[in-house]
């Protein structure tokens, strides 16, 4: 996954970038950009105490997921990737690159608990999802399979709704 | 070298209550013997343990770059701190008041909300749960605008009493 200055810097740009989405009716969650503000902060504010603390990986990790597509374009803007699928700013530390998913349900995928792609085939540490502006925790609330490239809504009983927007984040290794 | 004055004011971050005093004055003044810190409150009251001495200072030995003060800080103040240089007669030779915000226990309670919602996603789907983090994170940046911008203790403290009901009473907000 990115460092934790790196994802601060990626959700203050994702941020504007929401912003300027629900200014122009495009984005439906219209607190996102001031939910990216808080957590940022916040996340901010630890580093600032202690750029070390273990509790980072984490809080960065679903700083990073909060942040979805956003987080894809802000790639693109400090020159870490975007558009394809991202490369490592380094420092990383894992060897993992991020893969961010976005994805609006369509007609045909609407009604059921899964959703599949074989572009997620080998995602690792997919642990959460945001649809719409609720969360679901991996384990909890779905599965997600790195086998298939499935994701299975049936541990919470959610059915994927045509115009739900998912997103997620998962790593893969290059 | 002709003395200037200056000091600096810190919270501890591992334990919240302490706040330490550190001397940054430049020059010499070899009629100097000793200091006195004082934590004077929006409303006026002098804010002491039972380390202070008549219930207003803080006695600050010359020989110290430091100054420790324990268990001071109950929750988060707006505080006009004030040091004052004297000779052995007692009489003030320089004096110096600074106006901070110490804010960790907001700032602490808000990344903790972060570290759970990291772990348990769910907890962002309750009632006002974003509304009321909106909220808290206000008042804290209130706080810190009131004092960096206006050197305003008065609309400094409101909110950050405002911001400790909100962080004492979760069970309403959160």
């Amino acid at each position: 996954m990115y460092p934790t200055n790196t994802v601060i810097q990626l959700a203050q740009i994702s941020q504007y970038l929401a912003s300027n989405a629900i200014y122009l009716g495009i984005e439906k969650d219209k607190q996102l950009a001031n939910k990216l503000y808080i957590e940022r902060k916040s996340v901010e504010w630890a580093y600032g105490i202690d750029p070390t603390d273990a509790s980072l990986v984490k809080t960065s990790n679903y700083l990073y997921t909060m942040c979805g597509a956003y987080a894809f374009e802000a790639l693109g803007i400090i020159g870490s990737g975007g558009g394809v699928v991202p490369s490592p700013s380094g420092g990383g530390g894992t060897g993992l690159i991020p893969y961010p998913i976005t994805v609006t349900i369509s007609s045909s995928q609407a009604g059921s608990m899964t959703l599949t792609n074989t572009d997620w085939i080998g995602l690792q540490d997919v642990n959460l999802v945001v649809i719409n502006q609720s969360s679901f925790q991996s384990g909890a609330q779905f599965t997600f399979s790195p086998l298939t490239g499935t994701f299975d809504f049936s541990l919470s009983g959610y059915t994927l709704q045509e115009n739900d927007v998912l997103t997620s984040l998962g790593f893969y290794t290059p | 070298m002709s003395f200037v004055e200056n000091f600096t004011a810190q919270q501890s971050s591992t334990v919240y209550s302490t706040c330490t005093l550190t001397d940054t004055s430049t020059g010499s003044d070899g009629s100097i013997t000793q200091r006195r810190a004082y934590f004077i409150q929006a409303n006026g009251d002098y804010l002491v343990t039972s380390a202070a001495v008549n219930s207003t200072y803080f006695q600050w030995d010359y020989a110290d770059a430091t100054l420790t003060i324990l268990l001071l800080l109950d929750k988060d103040y707006a505080l006009n701190v004030k040091v004052e240089w004297l000779d052995v007669s007692n009489n003030v030779l320089y004096s110096k008041t600074i106006l901070y915000g110490f804010n960790i226990y907001e700032e602490a309670f808000l990344y903790n909300l972060t570290t759970a919602q990291s772990s348990n996603p769910q907890l962002v789907n309750n009632a006002n749960y974003w509304n009321s983090k909106i909220a808290l994170r206000v008042q804290v940046d209130d706080a810190t605008q009131a004092i960096t911008q206006g050197n305003d203790i008065y609309s400094a403290q409101a909110a950050y009493t405002r911001g400790t009901y909100i962080k004492d009473n979760p069970q309403i907000f959160f």
